[in-house]
């Protein structure tokens, strides 16, 4: 996929464990993808799949102790940056890779000025003189849709709403022009008309600036409008990769299945929203085999014995299932499509 | 706070709003009454200044430190003039002017060798002030950098830190103030050493308690993503937030260090004779708690109220800045 567009962001194997007393966390279990440059890549799975530790690798923000990148490598823009130094990492962070969080209300400083934490960012990277940097400030607000930047530029971030910490949050990822845009589940904490909102912003900022944005979520239908491709994510482990649409029509992995099925609809009557059975498993104590095999509707013996492997299964369609050949007309004798 | 019917809320969205005539004056003076109450630290204040106690207790401290400074100007005598030895006072009333109750010449009454006590008083609060501003300041140095290092970075420099700072808790802080001063030898900048030296371990572990919470913050962890380097992400983005604990407890301390002050003039630790400091006049008003008992409660009572008074600020900032109480007033 996307075999035109340049590899902005290369992850092969990457492994990120936390030791902790009870045990190793296998959080990020050797995964790999591409992201290219102008791409939207959602990366999903619920809480503990490993996705954000996935995001915190690559920006090398994992708290360590406890948590240390074991394998793999990450390169960035032709860089690899797990051998980089921390002083050279630091100038990357903000600079080529901006980030935003999952609750705009706790991610922006309470003692300062909104404009002031913009301004900060652009201070740090580029270099301009104050004032410079306030007019900046000021035009990246504005670009963000804040309405008002300039009354807003002096204002703290407890006079702000959620959408708008959102907004702020983003212009100050976006200060200094990065090429990659990690936004770790940025409209969970808001409510759904402003999650729409901001979905739209990231894919605008996203189509104007050639950005590379990796979108991690949990919600399936935000993505559904700003991704192009998906990486499913389950127990630390990638369980299938492949272009969106590919994903919500034709999946060919159990999880992902199941994911998409859970997702409400406003064109169908359901009694009830169907789950996924059972939780996820431990990292500490994986089951053997396929680490779903446990939750899977279709788990057989072979499943509960060997890991399968990640294999592409069609064209740029990558799924770790024993059965991901023949996986759909497997789902369609369940549901009875 | 919640955040309906805030002014951007009602903005239609994506596109930016065309506002009008009268909507538009209505959002902007909106906007203008948020914008009002802005900062915390107007809000600390606001709240502070509600509180009479705490008020109270800013007033007694200002003018401490305007007494402190005008000193030479306030001060109706020298601080060491002798009227027992004065040439021009006639030799048979001399005598009348050992430990002279307060009188209209000597608000205060005079010492034993005729010193005017209001004077020794006014002199002697520049002691008070001093020890005060400058042991904490040691206190706050050496105690704010490494709460910050052990709160901040943990592992190992935070184990060594903290149990150094047992080490400090483990004696009694006049014991170890003596032992210091035994060190270094009498004299007043010695006091502010030991006092201040032996301060930090209490500040270093509150702020390091602090630190750890703050920095568990997304702000935090925001900053690191824009590449903030360590130092900026303590003393820009945590401090600010941190530092709430160290002011009540600095505040509060100041007080505790003019309290030590006279405890070592006590022990004849402190301030030399004949220069006067609170400390050491009480030590020699003791002398004659038979005779003239009047004399030790002039410092005792200058000691009590300046200590209280940085108590009662230090108990009105706490609820002022207490988070949880943030908007109630």
């Amino acid at each position: 996929m996307n075999g035109d567009r340049e590899i902005l962001l290369q992850v092969r194997g990457l492994k990120t464990y936390f030791h902790t007393p009870m045990g190793v966390v296998k959080a990020v279990d050797g995964v790999s993808y591409d992201l290219h440059r102008g791409e939207a890549l959602a990366v999903v799975g619920e809480s503990g799949s490993g996705k954000t530790v996935n995001a915190l690798s690559v920006m090398r923000l994992v708290p360590d102790p406890p948590g240390k990148i074991e394998e793999g490598s990450v390169v960035f823009d032709g860089q690899d940056i797990l051998a980089l130094p921390e002083k050279t990492m630091r100038r990357i962070r903000g600079n080529h890779i901006g980030m935003i969080f999952q609750d705009p209300m706790t991610s922006l400083n309470p003692v300062f000025k909104v404009g002031d934490q913009i301004r900060e960012a652009i201070e740090v990277h580029l270099g301009l003189s104050r004032r410079e940097a306030k007019e900046r400030a000021i035009e990246l607000m504005e670009m963000a849709e804040i309405p008002m930047a300039r009354e807003r530029y002096g204002m703290y971030p407890h006079e702000f709403s959620g959408g708008m910490r959102q907004r702020a949050m983003i212009a100050m990822a976006l200060s200094c022009e990065p090429k990659l845009l990690i936004a770790d589940e940025p409209s969970t904490a808001l409510d759904v008309t402003i999650q729409a909102q901001i979905m739209e912003l990231i894919g605008r900022l996203r189509r104007e600036k050639n950005l590379g944005v990796m979108l991690i979520t949990h919600d399936l239908g935000v993505v559904a409008g700003v991704a192009e491709t998906v990486l499913v994510m389950y127990a630390g482990k990638v369980v299938e990769y492949a272009a969106i649409d590919e994903v919500y029509y034709r999946s060919k992995h159990p999880y992902a299945w199941s994911l998409m099925r859970a997702v409400p609809r406003l064109d169908e009557k359901r009694e009830r929203l169907l789950t996924i059975g059972g939780s996820p498993p431990s990292l500490i104590n994986l089951p053997p085999g396929c680490s779903f095999s446990p939750r899977c509707p279709f788990a057989e013996d072979i499943c509960r014995r060997e890991e399968p492997p990640l294999v592409e299964v069609e064209k740029g369609h990558l799924s770790a299932c024993h059965f991901a050949t023949d996986f759909e007309s497997r789902a369609g004798e369940v549901t009875g499509l | 706070m919640t955040d309906r019917g805030r002014p951007e809320d009602r903005l239609p969205g994506r596109e930016q709003p065309e506002l009008m005539g009268p909507e538009i004056e209505e959002f902007e003076a909106e906007l203008a009454a948020v914008h009002g109450r802005t900062a915390l630290w107007s809000d600390v204040w606001r709240r502070l200044r509600h509180n009479k106690m705490a008020m109270a207790g800013l007033v007694i401290i200002i003018l401490l430190v305007l007494i402190a400074i005008l000193a030479p100007w306030l001060a109706p005598y020298d601080y060491d003039y002798q009227r027992i030895n004065d040439p021009n006072v006639p030799a048979e009333l001399k005598a009348s002017y050992k430990n002279h109750p307060p009188s209209r010449e000597h608000w205060l009454g005079t010492d034993d060798l005729g010193r005017d006590i209001l004077s020794r008083l006014i002199y002697g609060s520049r002691v008070s002030v001093e020890v005060g501003v400058v042991a904490v300041a040691i206190s706050l140095v050496i105690g704010l950098f490494f709460g910050a290092l052990a709160g901040y970075f943990g592992g190992w420099g935070d184990s060594v830190i903290m149990r150094s700072a047992d080490v400090f808790f483990a004696f009694p802080t006049v014991l170890g103030a003596i032992a210091i001063m035994t060190l270094l030898g009498p004299g007043l900048r010695n006091v502010f050493i030991a006092i201040g030296v032996l301060g930090w371990a209490t500040i270093a572990r509150i702020f390091r308690g602090s630190i750890l919470s703050v920095k568990e913050n997304d702000y935090v962890e925001a900053a690191r993503a824009l590449g903030a380097s360590h130092s900026r992400i303590i003393w820009r983005h945590i401090m600010p937030n941190a530092i709430q604990p160290i002011i009540v407890y600095a505040t509060m301390s100041v007080g505790g260090a003019i309290l030590a002050e006279a405890w070592l003039a006590f022990l004849g630790l402190g301030q030399q004779l004949p220069a006067p400091s609170w400390g050491n006049m009480l030590t020699q008003y003791l002398t004659y708690y038979t005779t003239d008992p009047w004399m030790m409660f002039i410092p005792g009572t200058a000691i009590m109220i300046s200590v209280l008074a940085f108590i009662l600020l230090g108990d009105g900032l706490r609820d002022a800045l207490d988070p949880r109480l943030r908007g109630s007033v």
